[in-house]
């Protein structure tokens, strides 16, 4: 077990590293000059060499490289090239917080309900209900999050006025005092993750109920109920946590797009407007966080996964 | 799959006829019969665009903002341009990103899936890894990030939906083959000393095709997913091209004004992507492709 989590350490370690690498050499292959954009189309060639002295852009790239490396180990991420004189540090910080706030909103509405929509399909297969979820959830599958987004600000906004459009946080106060403007946001992110994550335990829960050791147990006289309780949700439901995980990590570059329609500061739209202002300071941040975070889940879901499930460990690399 | 008792490669007149049994069966599919009626629909009106409505998708033709009416059934927009004429037209800008970038998906794909497993070693090795590593970023991520160095486009579009199809495809493609390599058909083949590249186009290619069409339709809808989410985002197809997510994106600011502005647009993409899913459903139940 320790062998493995180290392993996989290793493996997640050389993930962000290669990553980090590929985002450093993309941010250079950007089309334009830092120098130029940060003084502008009249600046004097004298000027912009000077700047670009300072900034140390004439550096060779692999020094430029272990340059903005090491500043990310100590905690400097440089300044924002838009936003004259932000540091990118406490900027992505924030932002970082409030991905997080409304993809553990997401989860905590998701989980349950699917698990409950999921395995109630499941345990009818072909019945009307089994039918309904089915199509619900392909159409939820269907929407993508802006439409879903669209509809309920014309419903609980324009039409009933109960819930803000923008979602705009304010700095002053808290998020949680804010929390009435999350609840579109949150809803918005869902739909398609919801569909998902329910269509996967479906399908999990008929395949198990289908597998011999199910019959074996209905055949050592074991009740429906023992059954269902003992056996089958213990095997439908293992394999939908890494279904979950690998939503997990889609709720922070995903959400862009819910980001977007309500105007919610989070990550995601952070590198959105970065990559389109060429703010490569805080585009290289904002990636190299959603990278991290991503790669830091699937590792805690492969670790978490091995330990339910001790077969995992002597059967790696099967398919 | 399974009934034959004889392993025979099948014929490709053999294929295209069980390709037209496959959408006769789905006449007792409710679901895949709605989703192929959605699909043929919306291929009639990318089909006849032009000829539908008497407006240019790009000119103005009447007032700004007036709102459904029988000269302008879906309404207009800021510009005075008739929201209906944009739909249809939208619809061709939608067909061409989405089948562009789904084809491009299952030709990649299939040809890295297919061969990795074919060759087996250290070429499936290699070419999984790789397929993980891919996989393992959400496709939006990668779709924002690449646009931002490419800049905007209908091609780059096209290619960056295509790229993030590939692991996936590649993936499906690669346990289809598993299945079907050692099968007494390729076996035969071999003997017959015909060469690598014969053996995975005409023998085994051919018996993976109703995996790859599922897998297609899945994609389709995926792509046009991924494109009106591109195109909201300002980062798809540019204006003043009528295309779906971009004419949601423009009318967020009128919504208490002109609500037609989105509804039209999202009914649109709503429908296009809930019948290639429908559609995805019907034909995996009746390819029996258990997945």
């Amino acid at each position: 077990m320790i062998s493995f989590t180290l392993n996989r350490f290793v493996q997640a370690l050389t993930s962000i590293l290669i990553a980090s690498i590929l985002i450093f050499l993309i941010a250079e292959a950007l089309p334009g000059d830092v120098a130029q954009m940060i003084l502008g189309q009249y600046a004097t060639e004298d000027s912009l060499s000077a700047l670009r002295n300072k900034l140390g852009l004439n550096k060779p790239l692999h020094v430029r490289y272990f340059n903005w490396l090491s500043g990310v180990f100590r905690g400097d991420l440089g300044t924002s090239l838009s936003k004259t004189g932000v540091k990118v540090g406490p900027l992505l910080l924030r932002r970082a917080r409030n991905s997080l706030v409304l993809a553990a909103g997401s989860m905590i509405f998701i989980i349950p309900v699917s698990f409950l929509l999921g395995i109630t399909a499941g345990l009818k297969p072909g019945s009307w209900l089994d039918r309904l979820i089915s199509v619900t959830t392909l159409g939820l599958i269907s929407f993508p999050s802006f439409i879903t987004g669209l509809v309920l600000i014309l419903i609980f906004s324009v039409q009933l006025g109960w819930l803000p459009a923008s979602s705009s946080l304010e700095l002053s106060t808290g998020i949680f005092q804010q929390f009435h403007k999350l609840i579109l946001p949150i809803l918005a992110l869902s739909g398609v993750m919801l569909g998902y994550i329910t269509r996967h335990i479906r399908a999990s829960m008929v395949k198990v109920l289908r597998s011999d050791y199910t019959r074996a147990a209905t055949l050592k006289g074991l009740g429906r109920r023992t059954v269902i309780t003992k056996h089958v949700l213990r095997n439908a439901l293992l394999p939908a946590i890494t279904v979950i995980a690998i939503n997990l990590g889609w709720l922070l570059g995903g959400a862009v797009v819910v980001e977007a329609t309500f105007g919610y500061p989070g990550v995601a739209r952070l590198v959105l407007n970065a990559i389109k202002h060429r703010d490569i300071p805080v585009m290289e941040a904002g990636l190299l966080f959603v990278v991290i975070a991503y790669i830091t889940v699937n590792f805690g879901t492969d670790i978490l996964y091995t330990l339910l499930d001790p077969r995992i460990r002597y059967s790696r690399g099967e398919e | 799959m399974g009934e034959k008792s004889l392993n025979l490669a099948p014929s490709v007149w053999d294929r295209i006829k069980s390709g037209f049994s496959y959408l006769a069966k789905l006449r007792r599919k409710p679901l895949g019969f709605a989703g192929l009626i959605i699909i043929v629909f919306w291929i009639l009106v990318s089909i006849f665009a032009p000829y539908i409505t008497p407006y240019s998708p790009t000119q103005f033709s009447g007032d700004k903002f007036a709102s459904p009416s029988l000269n302008h059934p879906f309404g207009t927009d800021r510009w005075g341009r008739d929201v209906f004429t944009r739909i249809t037209a939208g619809s061709r800008t939608a067909f061409t990103l989405a089948l562009s970038a789904t084809l491009l998906g299952l030709v990649g794909g299939t040809a890295l899936g297919l061969s990795a497993a074919y060759f087996g070693g250290w070429i499936e090795e290699v070419l999984g890894r790789l397929m993980d590593i891919l996989m393992s970023f959400p496709a939006l991520l990668i779709a924002m990030f690449v646009l931002g160095v490419l800049g905007p486009g209908t091609i780059n579009v096209i290619i960056v939906i295509g790229i993030a199809h590939i692991p996936r495809i590649g993936r499906v493609a690669r346990s289809a083959t598993l299945q079907v390599k050692n099968q007494e058909f390729v076996e035969a083949a071999r003997v017959r000393g015909e060469s690598d590249f014969y053996i995975m186009g005409a023998e085994i290619l051919p018996n993976i095709l109703d995996t790859l069409g599922v897998e297609g339709a899945i994609r389709f809808a995926y792509s046009i997913f991924l494109s009106a989410s591109l195109g909201f985002l300002g980062l798809g197809v540019q204006p003043p091209t009528p295309d779906w997510g971009l004419m949601i994106s423009e009318s967020r600011s009128y919504l208490q004004i002109a609500p037609w502005l989105a509804i039209f647009p999202a009914l649109a993409i709503a429908s296009m992507v809930l019948g290639a899913n429908f559609l995805a459903e019907g034909l995996e139940e009746v390819t029996g492709g258990e997945r």
